[in-house]
């Protein structure tokens, strides 16, 4: 006498234990490869924030350019975290009261991710994305330009949905740090 | 001699390939190409492989610079190039080497080929219905898979040498996704936590080697061995004729696997391996410029062939609807055999589905040509504008002049 | 100050039209014969195979040489490195596609008379 009700149900159970248990062999396989970490970093707004340094004071010199460097014109810099590296340039860009104010910005395009070339010459004016055309200029006012805060490196041409990202900096001694950086 | 003849037949014998080999297969099939497309991307496949080996074992991933003269095939360039040090390994295997130059010629001309014939084979299948007999839909399902893991494995392997262009692939793979407003945040961090940085490092290139030299590898063996097992029981597409009786005679004409078809089998592997080798001596191709980061990148890079359409088509429409491109061309494929149910094999019978398929091929084609001939301005389109609170977007917490 | 390698060899352009040569006279030779009788081409095909082996042997060991010469390294030595192994290459295909003819032709036989 066979009870068809009772071999399905068996067939059920005993194959959603081995399924249970092969899904669970799987979580030490793919477990160390994916790092927690980062999944739960925070953010906004496609941007994903990492910080560098607590503040400028703990700041290793790694992270950081001498500003008599600065003055010759932009400098490029690997900045490195842990696994992530971080292509920064720092300049100095000469705003429209006459100063000169460090930044710093990532130089991954966020049109499609391609490094962008600085514009500009021994003042960093802008960027340019060789790839498709994107051109992002640096507002120099210190008023804003149309609503954009200072020093934001907006879209000004081409495909690109946002600003790039910046690199939050601050001076301290003869040295800019970079502090945050988006990316 | 008939000692030798005595050992070949020993082997076949022993090892039970004998039963395997003389599985009897129809006489239509054999020498009609709309058949064996599909076998010139599996050889396609092992001669990479095996040149593959070599290559692993000679090749050194690294990001650190290092300096490596011009390319000699592209004329006489003066002076040395500062390049990463994937490209002066791929550099000195290709040229520095003995031998090394025809490893790795044919191991590229090999990529392109399997391309082109995997690319091919899914035509062919397509006008000729394969997916309607019983276990077909099955194959073309694993099928479809195969070609989405070939043009991975292309892109991995582009990436590998860390040439200009690869780098660039690479870097928008990366954040190609991250383009949207909502998405872009959870890609970001899932590319961040399996790979550890958005920008190139050390530990990303290791992991798309080992992607390419092993992980996806052994998916498209274990899918190759599923194909062959299914045509080995389900047999090979009906002929396309409309006849019922004609194509039944046809299907019944069959001769053993071995001899027959096998000899012809050993002549497709030489002839295409002939083919490989003899565009390596008349066509060689140069490697591309080498770039570290912090250079400046010139303007004008293009991809290469197998995903130019995609380029193409991102720069002519709105990148919003257009990234998504190769998962439309995927959904679709995965989809034909669910559509196309009716009866009948021969082409004037299908004659619609015939013509989706050369709409579909002539969509891939159309991109790629275009890709090479016009250059692609891509104008200011205020609707993807995505506009960032002034805290997120600012490279300072508050403003400091320095003194000039 | 990088010597210049010189090479006491046949030049690649020569042994490339030699190749040429020895392959385009046996592919002829062997496919007009596989209509004939397959043993003659397969006798035939074995004795063209030899030949270009001798070719594909001298020419790999001209590489050998060359890359392993004390003063390896100018432009000049890699071009004449990719020149040499392009001939290596080209004798190699020849020799796969006498190979593949002869299989071919095996089948086409099988096709016509049903057995060997």
């Amino acid at each position: 006498m066979v009870d068809e009700g009772r071999r399905n149900a068996l067939k059920i159970f005993v194959g959603s234990s081995v399924a249970l248990s092969l899904g669970a062999l799987g979580v030490p396989l793919v477990g160390p490869v994916v790092n927690i970490d980062n999944l739960a970093l925070r953010g906004g707004y496609g941007s994903v924030e990492v910080v560098l340094c607590e503040n400028v004071d703990a700041c290793p010199e790694e992270y950081s350019v001498p500003i008599s460097e600065l003055v010759n014109g932009p400098k490029f810099m690997l900045l490195k975290k842990g696994n992530m590296a971080i292509p920064v340039v720092f300049g100095l860009v000469r705003a429209a009261d006459g100063k000169e104010y460090p930044v710093a910005y990532n130089t991954i395009c966020t049109h499609f991710g391609c490094p962008v070339n600085p514009t500009g010459g021994r003042y960093l004016s802008g960027f340019a994305c060789p790839c498709h055309g994107s051109f992002f200029n640096i507002c120099n006012k210190p008023e804003g330009c149309d609503g954009r805060p200072f020093l934001e490196a907006y879209v000004s041409g081409g495909p690109a949905p946002r600003s790039l990202r910046p690199v939050v900096v601050q001076v301290k001694g003869d040295r800019v740090y970079a502090v945050k950086a988006y990316i | 001699m008939k000692a030798l003849v005595r050992l070949w037949e020993l082997v076949i014998e022993r090892l039970h390939l004998k039963e395997f080999l003389e599985h009897p297969v129809p006489r239509y099939a054999n020498i009609n190409p709309l058949y064996w497309i599909g076998d010139v991307a599996v050889v396609s496949f092992f001669i990479l492989a095996v040149t593959g080996f070599a290559l692993a074992i000679l090749y050194v991933p690294g990001l650190s610079p290092t300096v490596t003269p011009p390319d000699p095939l592209l004329g006489h360039g003066e002076g040395v190039y500062r390049a990463t040090q994937s490209y002066a390994s791929v550099y000195r295997i290709t040229y520095l080497t003995p031998l090394g130059f025809i490893l790795r010629q044919v191991h590229l001309w090999a990529a392109y080929m399997m391309i082109f014939a995997a690319l091919t084979h899914f035509f062919t299948k397509f006008i000729l219905g394969s997916y309607k007999r019983r276990g077909g839909g099955a194959l073309w399902v694993i099928g479809v898979f195969l070609g989405f893991l070939t043009i991975n494995q292309a892109v991995l392997g582009y990436i590998l040498p860390l040439h200009l262009d690869g780098i660039l692939a690479l870097q928008i793979g990366l954040n190609l996704f991250r383009y949207f407003d909502y998405l872009g945040l959870p890609v970001g961090q899932l590319i961040l936590s399996v790979l550890g940085s958005n920008f190139v490092t050390d530990q990303v290139i290791k992991t798309i080697f080992v992607l390419h030299i092993l992980v996806v590898p052994a998916v498209i063996l274990v899918l190759i061995g599923l194909k062959i097992n299914g045509i080995l029981y389900g047999g090979v597409s009906p002929p396309p004729i409309k006849d019922e009786a004609l194509r039944q005679k046809a299907l019944e004409e069959k001769e053993p696997f071995y001899p027959h078809r096998f000899a012809l089998t050993v002549g497709q592997v030489l002839l295409q391996l002939s083919v490989i080798l003899m565009l390596v001596a008349l066509t060689p191709l140069p490697l591309l410029e080498p770039w570290v980061p912090g250079e400046q990148v010139p303007a004008g890079v293009r991809p290469p062939w197998p995903v130019m359409w995609y380029y193409t088509y991102v720069k002519m429409i709105d990148p919003f609807i257009s990234v998504g491109l190769p998962l439309v061309l995927v959904l679709f494929a995965l989809v034909v055999p669910l559509l196309d149910r009716r009866g009948g094999v021969s082409i004037e019978e299908r004659w619609i589905w015939v013509l989706i398929a050369i709409v579909y091929i002539a969509v891939i084609g159309y991109g790629t040509v275009l890709g090479y001939l016009i250059e692609l301005p891509k104008e200011l389109t205020p609707l993807t504008r995505i506009d960032i609170p002034p805290e997120h977007a600012v490279p300072y917490i508050s403003p400091q002049p320095v003194s000039p | 100050m990088m010597l210049e390698v010189v090479v006491q060899g046949l030049q690649p352009a020569a042994l490339a039209y030699m190749s040429a040569a020895v392959a385009v006279v046996g592919a002829i030779s062997v496919f007009g014969l596989l209509y004939v009788d397959r043993r003659w081409a397969s006798y035939v095909a074995l004795i063209v195979e030899v030949i270009l082996l001798s070719l594909f042997v001298y020419s790999v060991n001209l590489v050998y040489t060359l890359y392993s010469a004390p003063g390896f390294g100018s432009l000049h030595d890699i071009e004449l490195g990719i020149a040499y192994q392009r001939v290596v290459a080209g004798v190699l295909s020849a020799m796969l596609f006498i190979a593949a003819l002869v299989a071919i032709g095996y089948y086409m036989e099988l096709q016509r008379r049903g057995h060997e």
